[in-house]
């Protein structure tokens, strides 16, 4: 009883002796909560600003959970379920589905008008851009071996789409720096990343200022290099529906147009369709200028420049069936 | 014993009010001409702001102080705005607003005076160039007739290596101006070297208030600009232009020299001119004023990062 009474004791000093570390540790512990939490407000000042041009996708097709199933027994019904995403930023109205498949041993339909799809771009009012899911019935064919058979099942989404870039870039009124004037900005390469909202983007623009025959003015320069930075094939614009509908023209592949605007002025290109060459986006460009020029009594200036690329897109997503045949007695 | 306390207490007191009485007399002494700067730009706070909507007027106000001993504010002292795209930000005139008249610092005011200067422009949509968002920076330039005026004593020896045992008032030596005399350009030092009948001042000159210094005048304001067609050129800058050096009541500017049609040439910032002084051998050492009266232009740059959001 008498020990029992001394280790109360004893707690209770320690308690005691330790209460006023307690609170200080404590107000201190909430101090930091109350500052973390203002600091957290500060910087939620500032509304973040919808980012449209953004993501190197244009419209993306995935089929939903387990669909289609990994094997289907033969002369059995199966379910499909795809997704449909537009995950860039242009609206597009005649997006066409295809299915392609071996017809001897699947036969896959899509529902009637749903091979033509409207699924509109990302936006202000819609940051997220269209999503829309389609459910397709499948039926497996008989198969004539004892061992099940592998099938392709590959759907592909054809669409014409737009890349519309506005790199602002350097305008040097005074490339040979005969002002005696600190500049707003130097002219230099603006790299993009390439992710404009779109599965063709633009990487990367070069800057110059050449001499124009007006001694008062200069003529910006641009060289514009493009690459296909999504997971599908560039598509002549005009050969949509017949890659979609599996007869596509031997030219009609890595075909681009692009339209270039400084100011109010669209620019003078080398060339107005571009042929990708290759993945490697050095060799893809093309080189722009404003003919008239401009006034060197202006001060060098950030200026975006309007680029709108013009092509056809195509994606796929393939998935295996394993046809698996019934026992036969 | 009281009284005698009552007296101490007030003769402390009226001690302690006289010493209060001289201390606010010499305020009024107090040299005015000190300071590297002239005019000194600030944009006031969200004017213009970080960020704006393109259905928003883009306003900015820039507070302008005099903090140097000139006055400035001629119909030539303007401020302009560039940086931006004239097709996406309109309204803003490239012939720039001029400069409030501001008093300098005199020993009457001591802190200078300020006044505003405003610019209004209208952001186009950039929806219909197809642009989310427009960043830019914002440069605001500018471009004053300013001057400066710096005094200190130095010692004038006609007769140096004299070997009469006379007592002398001073020695000839280098007089430090603190390089600050109300105004961007200043006087740095003056070596004063000795030789009999006469002195030589070797005058350092000084940029210490950050921006650049061109030659004098409307004509070379109007160069300052950033919309002016040529700009400011190599000849045109670094060239301070002296008015007036005076010792001893003579004006000795026609004796200095290297000077270029007038002016003192800044390289890196920094120039220096030897001046003479003539003397009969006979007149003993004395300490005397020496007067520096200097002109220039000056641009005065100031960057703020803007950035314009579409609205739709």
């Amino acid at each position: 009883m008498r020990q029992d009474d001394g280790a109360y004791r004893s707690c209770r000093r320690f308690v005691q002796q330790n209460i006023h570390a307690c609170v200080a540790h404590l107000i201190i512990v909430t101090a930091l909560v109350l500052i973390s939490a203002c600091s957290g407000f500060t910087s939620r000042g500032t509304p973040p600003v919808p980012q449209i041009h953004v993501g190197t996708q244009g419209i993306v097709a995935n089929f939903v959970g387990n669909t289609p199933p990994a094997q289907v027994l033969e002369e059995g019904k199966f379910d499909m379920l795809l997704e449909l995403h537009n995950q860039g930023a242009t609206d597009v109205d005649d997006a066409l589905l295809s299915i392609s498949t071996n017809p001897e041993y699947l036969d896959i339909s899509i529902p009637q008008g749903q091979s033509q799809l409207r699924l509109a771009g990302k936006s202000l009012n819609n940051p997220r851009g269209d999503k829309t899911l389609l459910s397709l019935k499948g039926f497996a064919g008989r198969v004539s071996q004892k061992t099940p058979v592998s099938v392709p099942i590959t759907t592909s989404i054809c669409y014409p789409y737009a890349t519309e870039a506005a790199p602002v870039v350097c305008i040097d009124t005074d490339p040979e720096g005969l002002k005696q004037q600190r500049k707003a900005c130097t002219a230099q390469a603006v790299s993009l990343g390439g992710s404009q909202g779109a599965p063709v983007a633009v990487t990367r623009i070069e800057v110059s200022s050449l001499p124009h025959d007006d001694p008062e003015r200069v003529i910006p320069n641009f060289k514009i290099f493009i690459g296909n930075v999504g997971n599908g094939e560039v598509i002549d614009a005009q050969q949509v529906d017949s890659y979609c509908q599996g007869r596509p023209d031997k030219d009609a592949f890595n075909i681009v147009s692009l339209k270039a605007r400084l100011q109010e002025s669209f620019l003078l290109c080398d060339k107005q369709i571009l042929k990708l060459k290759s993945q490697d986006a050095e060799e893809n460009y093309v080189q722009c200028e404003l003919p008239q020029g401009i006034e060197r009594r202006i001060a060098a200036f950030s200026a975006p420049i309007t680029i709108i690329l013009d092509y056809g897109y195509a994606f796929s997503v393939t998935r295996q069936i394993n046809v698996v045949p019934r026992e036969r007695s | 014993m009281r009284l005698r306390v009552i007296c101490i207490s007030l003769a402390l007191l009226i001690l302690a009010s006289c010493a209060g009485q001289r201390t606010s007399e010499d305020r009024g002494f107090e040299n005015f001409r000190t300071g590297s700067q002239g005019l000194v730009f600030q944009f006031m706070p969200n004017l213009p702001p970080a960020r704006l909507y393109d259905d928003q007027d883009f306003n900015v106000q820039l507070r302008v102080t005099n903090a140097g001993a000139a006055n400035a504010g001629s119909a030539s002292d303007r401020m302009y705005l560039s940086g931006f795209d004239p097709s996406i930000l309109t309204g803003i005139s490239s012939f720039g607003e001029q400069v409030p008249p501001l008093e300098g610092k005199t020993q009457f005011n001591i802190q200078g005076t300020y006044g505003f200067v405003n610019f209004k422009g209208i952001p186009r949509a950039l929806s219909v160039k197809k642009i989310d968002k427009y960043p830019f920076t914002l440069v605001a330039t500018g471009c004053y007739n300013y001057q400066t005026i710096a005094q200190g004593n130095v010692c004038i020896d006609p007769d140096p290596f004299s070997t009469t045992a006379k007592q002398k008032a001073c020695i000839p030596q280098t007089t430090s101006m603190g390089g600050s005399q109300g105004g961007p350009i200043g006087v740095s030092s003056v070596l004063v070297e000795a030789t009999p009948g006469r002195t030589r001042f070797r005058i350092d000159v000084s940029n210490a208030g950050g921006g650049i210094v061109y030659r004098f005048g409307p004509e070379f304001s109007q160069k300052c600009s950033p919309y002016d067609q040529r700009g400011l050129q190599f000849n045109e800058i670094d060239m301070v232009r002296l008015d007036r050096v005076e010792v001893a009541g003579t004006n000795i500017l026609p004796s200095c020299k290297p000077l270029d049609q007038g002016h003192v040439r800044l390289i890196n910032g920094r120039g220096s001119l030897v001046c003479e002084y003539t003397a009969p051998r006979s007149q003993a050492a004395f300490v005397t004023p020496l007067l520096v009266e200097m002109s220039y232009g000056y641009q005065q740059i100031l960057q703020q990062q803007v950035e314009i959001v579409s609205s739709r």
